[in-house]
């Protein structure tokens, strides 16, 4: 019979160990299958294709970029991204400071069109879990965030105009793939551009050239959570409208275009507002939510 | 040889052409990811507005330039090199009014702040300087200012 004195140094032993982590498999090498499971269960949707050598690769879209990810025969995976060509100083400095992507210079042999590609390669032959995997795709979604803050140039000689024309604000939101539907205001100059971005309606006004404004409507918040917001929070305004009995709160920002502005800067000012985890519309969700 | 007559206009015309910018007001200038503080020195004294510079006790990256203007005292921060900040202090507002404000501005906002125990209304607004600006768009930032910080301290006094 087991004494009653063995039964407590055994529950004590037992309370003493470390909870042990729930186990992960670990495997060296990944089947299309497993890895199409994992980017389900990640919410991506991607469109595959075969490459040379029994390679794979699945497109997917991640902050409104197109990635590619490249599983060469399970034994190595490759994320990778296309984005616009930068002086090769930005280059070395990047694969100077960065841990874990690298950057390169490339140009399409057929049109012969530069790029900068962001990659980063993940070997599985030491043996890796699925959360490594998922770690290895969220993360190159931050690498490809610091690389656009890190390889803009302090100083740019670009092209300013006073006047956004219409047809000039069209083609940088056709040239950030934003699906527009575009409306003008009774008799005047005033053009409004409707589209959803992020899972956010946004809508951009164009007033007569002149200044832009982006918005988008949330519901109804205390004044106090509205005025938190705008305290702590820079180049957006949170307002609660009255909406005629139906109160509504919008986020706002405004860009003054009458001392000229640039592509870019419009750019910056779209993509600020709704692209990202820490876009003004993300960040204001969250806080009106808490 | 004395030019012919036709010479004379088309020479002025090619003269007035190259210097004009080109269609619809376009312009080569320089786009700045960053500040430097000399830099918002240079353009504050070339619009004649004399001002004060301190540092934030905390905030080594911070400068602020306090200055009046149009008997409004003014305060325009350069914060991290890549944001400008200018506001006006004034008597505290209730909510309402606050977002009134709001409702109606299109470059300002208006906020209820505590400073050191005290309630202020401040209008207020920002540039985003790392999303790119260009010396004429800061002159603009703080002219534009002008107008908003009279138009609240009118709003204010309005029922």
């Amino acid at each position: 019979m087991v004494s009653l004195k063995t039964l407590l140094f055994a529950g004590a032993l037992v309370l003493a160990l470390p909870a042990a982590a729930p186990a992960q498999e670990v495997f060296k090498e990944i089947a299309s299958q497993r890895l199409e499971d994992l980017l389900r269960s990640m919410d991506i949707q991607y469109t595959k294709g075969t490459g040379e050598k029994g390679t794979t690769w699945y497109d997917y879209k991640s902050k409104n970029l197109m990635l590619r990810l490249w599983n060469f025969n399970g034994k190595d995976l490759m994320i990778d991204i296309f984005l616009p060509k930068v002086e090769w100083e930005a280059i070395n400095k990047w694969n100077g400071n960065a841990k874990f992507s690298r950057a390169r210079l490339n140009k399409d042999p057929k049109t012969g069109v530069e790029s900068t590609v962001i990659e980063w390669n993940l070997d599985l032959a030491g043996g890796v879990t699925e959360e490594t995997i998922k770690h290895f795709i969220r993360g190159f979604d931050v690498e490809v965030a610091n690389w656009s803050n890190a390889s803009v140039p302090a100083v740019t000689e670009e092209e300013t105009f006073k006047e956004v024309t219409p047809d000039r604000l069209e083609k940088i939101l056709q040239g950030m793939n934003v699906n527009f539907k575009k409306t003008q205001a009774k008799g005047n100059n005033v053009f409004t551009y409707d589209f959803e971005r992020s899972n956010f309606k946004v809508r951009v006004t164009n007033f007569s050239g002149q200044d832009l404004m982006i918005d988008c409507v949330f519901a109804a918040a205390p004044l106090a959570k509205v005025n938190q917001w705008n305290v702590k929070r820079s180049y957006v305004r949170a307002v609660l409208y009255p909406g005629g009995g139906n109160p509504y709160t919008a986020l706002e920002a405004n860009l003054d275009c009458v001392a000229g502005t640039s592509e870019s800067i419009i750019r910056r000012f779209i993509t600020s507002f709704v692209d990202g985890d820490n876009a003004e519309v993300a960040a204001f969700d969250q806080h009106l939510k808490k | 040889m004395k030019p012919t007559c036709w010479a004379g206009p088309l020479l002025g015309g090619v003269l007035l052409l190259a210097a004009a910018p080109s269609a619809g007001g376009q312009n080569k200038e320089k786009v700045y990811r960053n500040l430097a503080p000399a830099q918002v020195e240079a353009i504050l004294t070339e619009m004649g507005i004399k001002f004060a510079k301190t540092q934030p006790p905390k905030l080594a990256n911070d400068f602020d330039y306090d200055f009046d203007r149009n008997s409004y005292k003014i305060r325009l921060t350069l914060s991290n090199s890549n944001r400008l900040w200018i506001s006006a202090f004034f008597p505290k507002a209730d909510l309402q009014k606050i977002n009134q404000w709001n409702i109606n501005a299109k470059f300002s906002r208006a906020v209820l702040d505590t400073v050191k125990d005290r309630e202020y209304a401040i209008v207020e607004y920002q540039l985003d300087v790392f999303g790119g600006t260009t010396d004429n768009m800061v002159r603009q930032f703080i002219r534009r200012f002008d107008n908003e910080v009279s138009a609240f301290d009118q709003f204010l006094r309005s029922n």
